[in-house]
């Protein structure tokens, strides 16, 4: 796919591309980013009297580079929804993943897809995609805030949900030295 | 030696009558949350409630903000309660003629009333938060869309008063209370006449901030506006002069449109019969004020001030102006 | 000299249910500018997770919300489910849609409240809110609690329902069907309450996609989105859900606030038929997987990795991702994303070109969440006022659940 489709389809903002079935998205993004791809899975969903599978989510971890160019080919299937980010703090990198979801007009249409991306600790800095969804800004901000992320490109960094007086040393989701020490800590019952 | 008795007898009316409306606009307030609630399947407060919050406010700190400008915001709330209280000093109670009835007349009375409406606008003003004048802004565009509405109603009665002979002075309440206008015009002037009620009607919520008007008080919006710095003894005479404005409103329309007595009905007086029509007068002003200041403020929601102001200058006093044509009409081809 | 001025709405304000401050620019009442500012109740819930095991967290997660506390419980469970692949009996499905839909009726029912409310309408805020007292009593009834219900496990439900609550639920919709109506129609005909919400707040159908706008605020904005029919969950599966557009109901939608009304009164109606769907359609059968929670955790032990669950909630889809580690008693991490939180960056496109008077409105319009905590005083009678202890607070709710379940004690 070419690079001009892709801004058109930033461009029109709409939910209306026919969905594509699971198995061939994810053959798609083998196919498209090879060994920059770290892992794929599948995870399925049941649910009703007989537990049939009703929709799948995808779980890829891409390279900190590759990131933004797989995020830029969700565009070719369909408007992505940006859901939320999570993220937690693993030893020797931040992992972030990016919750996302495509062809949510059609029953059973939906497809979930969290990219996982691990952002070494030497380089906190992850490209903004602020500029192709923005409904990314709270997480962008809230992630800055709480694991110390850096966003290139997100134009508002001030605090999310900490409060105004706050050491921004230190952030509260962090598992080492910047974590919140055990004094900060105040035990309820 | 007379005319210092006079004066003496006057001034005991008026410290009575005043005390009576106070009083009265509290309980009709009271009553008025009672329906209120009844309306919206609640029970409501006890029917002296108003009169608890005031004597609880009186005993509470008064504060003034270190922003305000002291002098203003300290005297607005004295002087919108005087003047609010003057209001009942030319509006005739009932059968007996208002107090200083021969010093002032309708016009006045309106005055006063834009008086004290006024007076609160600069306490909202004076208070130093942008919130209250906020509060204070919308006040006065309220008044600068109802004023005209109300000044073309009362020329216009006044005209009639005038063109059709009704004994007494032309803008003087008591010719209303007096001789009914109802009677004294024909078929096209009775339109005439309805178009004026109910523009007047429609003043009232704008009048006395309630109903879909409560626009300079709003409460879910600029968290009660004018009165947002006010406290203790200050917000007790503010509170008062809510209430008084309400009922200074209905005591104003009952006066004008409504002048049924037992007077009239009986056709002849006497001391017993002023007495009956005295507290008569005080039921016609309750069911005034339950019908088009209760009643209306529960059945609406809460216009914003650019479509209240809308409302008022474009409908209401197309109204007005359509009334006052075909009351020309009906007094001018008789 | 500026002609604007800065004002703020909140973080405590009486037109707005959850403390959050909006600095609104103003120039005379028109808003020019606007920046929204949370985090005046971040409590850090996410954090206190990180202490304490899965089944703990069930009661801590449905602690993020007052309304959509099961929202939340289920959000969680069903990410806990994902990761661990814990399956769930059809009757605990059932019971778990039951449950998602009476709190959404509760919910849309508040709203629609207090959208009347903030516009000064206060005599339809009363009715809305007398006629949530019938839905919070059918919960009651299932769960023993007003708001935080308890109801949900892993692999299941705590409670099953009976044939009084079978009863007790269909005489409810009876009762919504017949009482709604006459609400509806009381604020969508009153011209007053159309002049306030109609062209206010718009998010166009653009900017929805956009900004990822979810749930009513999405729908209004006339997009067909809803993951009860796109991934549909538990009973969903069985029952078919069209999102409800206000372009099927008026022809266009709007984006603005009254599409939201509009599109959350028409939700109300649907919830309705899915209600009786769920109870007519309940399979019989065991309702949870495991009951004896010890067990749960020791098969919740060994369990590694990181689990989505998204459901849609009364005001969006609410999100929750959770990670557990292998042979750790406690969530390693957890995320929450309320609908809330997705709706909020739309906020500052919402208050372009309105006027200060609808910012609450505008605020409210996207229904944001609250807890909220109570004390109850009594007043009244000869020995005066008295305060009730929460011992005494506890007696009394024991009592009252007892006398409206017909004396039939658990």
């Amino acid at each position: 796919m070419s690079k001009v489709s892709e801004t058109e389809s930033f461009k029109t903002a709409s939910l209306t591309k026919a969905p594509v079935p699971c198995a061939a998205l994810v053959d798609a993004f083998k196919a498209k980013f090879g060994a920059t791809l770290l892992r794929l899975d599948v995870h399925e969903k049941t649910g009703g009297l007989d537990g049939a599978v009703q929709s799948r989510d995808i779980w890829a971890e891409v390279e900190p580079e590759a990131f933004r160019p797989f995020v830029e080919n969700l565009f070719c299937y369909d408007f992505p929804d940006f859901h939320v980010m999570s993220g937690d703090d693993t030893g020797e990198s931040v992992t972030l993943n990016y919750h996302l979801s495509l062809f949510q007009r059609e029953r059973n249409g939906r497809v979930g897809v969290t990219v996982t991306v691990k952002v070494p600790k030497d380089r906190l800095s992850m490209p903004s995609i602020f500029d192709l969804l923005p409904g990314s800004e709270y997480s962008e901000r809230e992630m800055r805030e709480m694991l110390g992320v850096d966003f290139v490109g997100l134009p508002n960094k001030a605090l999310v949900f900490l409060p105004e007086d706050w050491d921004e040393e230190i952030k509260p989701w962090r598992r080492d030295e910047s974590g919140p020490k055990p004094d900060m800590v105040r035990e309820l019952s | 030696m007379i005319y210092i008795f006079m004066l003496f007898l006057k001034i005991f009316a008026a410290v009575a009558l005043l005390a009576l409306v106070v009083f009265l606009a509290l309980l009709f307030d009271g009553a008025d949350r009672i329906f209120h609630a009844r309306m919206q399947r609640r029970y409501g407060p006890p029917i002296l409630q108003p009169v608890y919050d005031i004597l609880k406010l009186l005993g509470k700190e008064n504060i003034v903000p270190r922003r305000a400008a002291r002098f203003f915001f300290v005297a607005a709330p004295v002087l919108a309660l005087v003047t609010s209280l003057m209001v009942f000093l030319y509006m005739p109670a009932g059968p007996f003629p208002a107090v200083l009835g021969t010093e002032g007349d309708m016009v006045l009375v309106i005055y006063l009333l834009a008086m004290s409406g006024l007076f609160l606008a600069i306490g909202g003003f004076a208070s130093g938060n942008p919130i209250a004048s906020i509060g204070g802004q919308r006040e006065i565009t309220l008044m600068m869309s109802y004023e005209f509405p109300l000044a073309v109603v009362v020329s216009t009665l006044a005209w009639v008063a005038y063109r059709t002979g009704m004994p007494g002075a032309p803008f003087s309440l008591e010719t209303f209370v007096a001789t009914s206008v109802w009677s004294v015009v024909s078929k096209t002037g009775l339109f005439g006449l309805l178009c004026l009620f109910a523009s007047l009607v429609m003043v009232v919520p704008g009048e006395t901030g309630k109903g879909p008007m409560d626009i300079p008080e709003a409460k879910t919006e600029i968290l009660d506006g004018i009165i947002i710095e006010y406290s203790g003894v200050n917000l007790a005479m503010l509170k008062v002069v809510f209430a008084l404005r309400s009922f200074a409103l209905s005591v104003f329309i009952t006066s004008l449109f409504v002048p049924l007595s037992f007077e009239g009905m009986f056709g002849f007086g006497g001391f017993f019969v002023d007495m009956l029509d005295f507290v008569f007068f005080w039921v016609k002003v309750f069911v005034v004020q339950m019908l088009f200041v209760t009643l209306m403020r529960t059945a609406f929601g809460r216009f914003k001030i650019q479509q209240a102001s809308r409302f008022y200058i474009t409908r209401v006093a197309g109204l007005s102006v359509a009334g006052m044509i075909l009351l020309s009409i009906d007094v001018l081809c008789r | 000299m500026s002609t604007t001025y800065t004002i703020p709405i909140g973080p405590v304000h009486v037109g707005l249910k959850e403390p959050v401050t909006a600095w609104l620019e103003l120039d005379g009442e028109k808003i020019v500018g606007a920046r929204v500012r949370p985090g005046a109740i971040h409590r850090g819930i996410e954090f206190m997770a990180r202490e304490r095991n899965p089944i703990q967290v069930i009661y801590l997660s449905e602690r993020i919300c007052g309304i959509c506390s099961f929202s939340h419980v289920l959000a969680f469970i069903r990410a806990v489910e994902d990761l661990a692949g814990i399956k769930v009996p059809p009757r605990g499905q059932y019971i778990r849609t039951l449950v998602l839909e009476l709190e959404r009726l509760h919910s849309h029912l508040l709203w629609a409240g207090v959208a009347c409310y903030t516009i000064g309408f206060d005599s339809a805020f009363h009715l809305g809110l007398l006629l949530r007292e019938r839905v919070m009593d059918v919960l009651e009834l299932l769960s023993g609690n007003r708001v935080n219900y308890g109801v949900a496990t892993f692999g299941g439900v705590r409670w099953d329902v009976t044939p009084d609550l079978d009863r007790a639920a269909r005489d409810m919709i009876r009762y919504y069907r017949r009482e709604f109506t006459p609400f509806r129609e009381i604020v969508m005909e009153d011209p007053i309450a159309q002049a306030r919400m109609r062209d206010v707040g718009v998010l166009t159908r653009e900017e929805a996609v956009r900004h990822s706008a979810v749930g009513p605020v999405a729908r209004a904005s006339g997009l067909r989105i809803d993951l009860r029919k796109s991934s549909p969950y538990e009973a969903y599966a069985d029952i078919p859900v069209e999102p409800v557009v206000p372009q099927d109901y008026l022809g266009h939608a709007h984006g603005d606030v009254l599409d939201r009304f509009v599109v959350r009164v028409m939700e109300v109606y649907q919830t309705l038929d899915i209600l009786e769907k769920v109870l007519d359609g309940m399979p019989e059968g065991p309702f949870v997987a495991e009951p004896n929670a010890n067990k749960v955790l020791g098969q919740l032990k060994p369990a590694e990795g990181v689990g989505w669950g998204i459901i849609e909630a009364p005001r969006g889809d609410d999100t929750h991702i959770v990670s557990l580690k292998a042979g750790e008693d406690n969530v390693f991490w957890w995320k929450v994303r309320a609908p809330t939180y997705a709706n909020a960056v739309s906020w500052p496109l919402m208050f372009r070109d309105n006027e200060l008077a609808d910012a609450p409105l505008i605020i409210n319009s996207i229904d944001p969440c609250i807890s909220c905590m109570e004390r109850v005083m009594v007043t009244g009678g000869r020995e005066g006022a008295q305060v009730l202890t929460k011992a005494a607070l506890i007696d009394l709710c024991r009592a009252k659940t007892a006398r409206i379940s017909g004396g039939v004690t658990r």
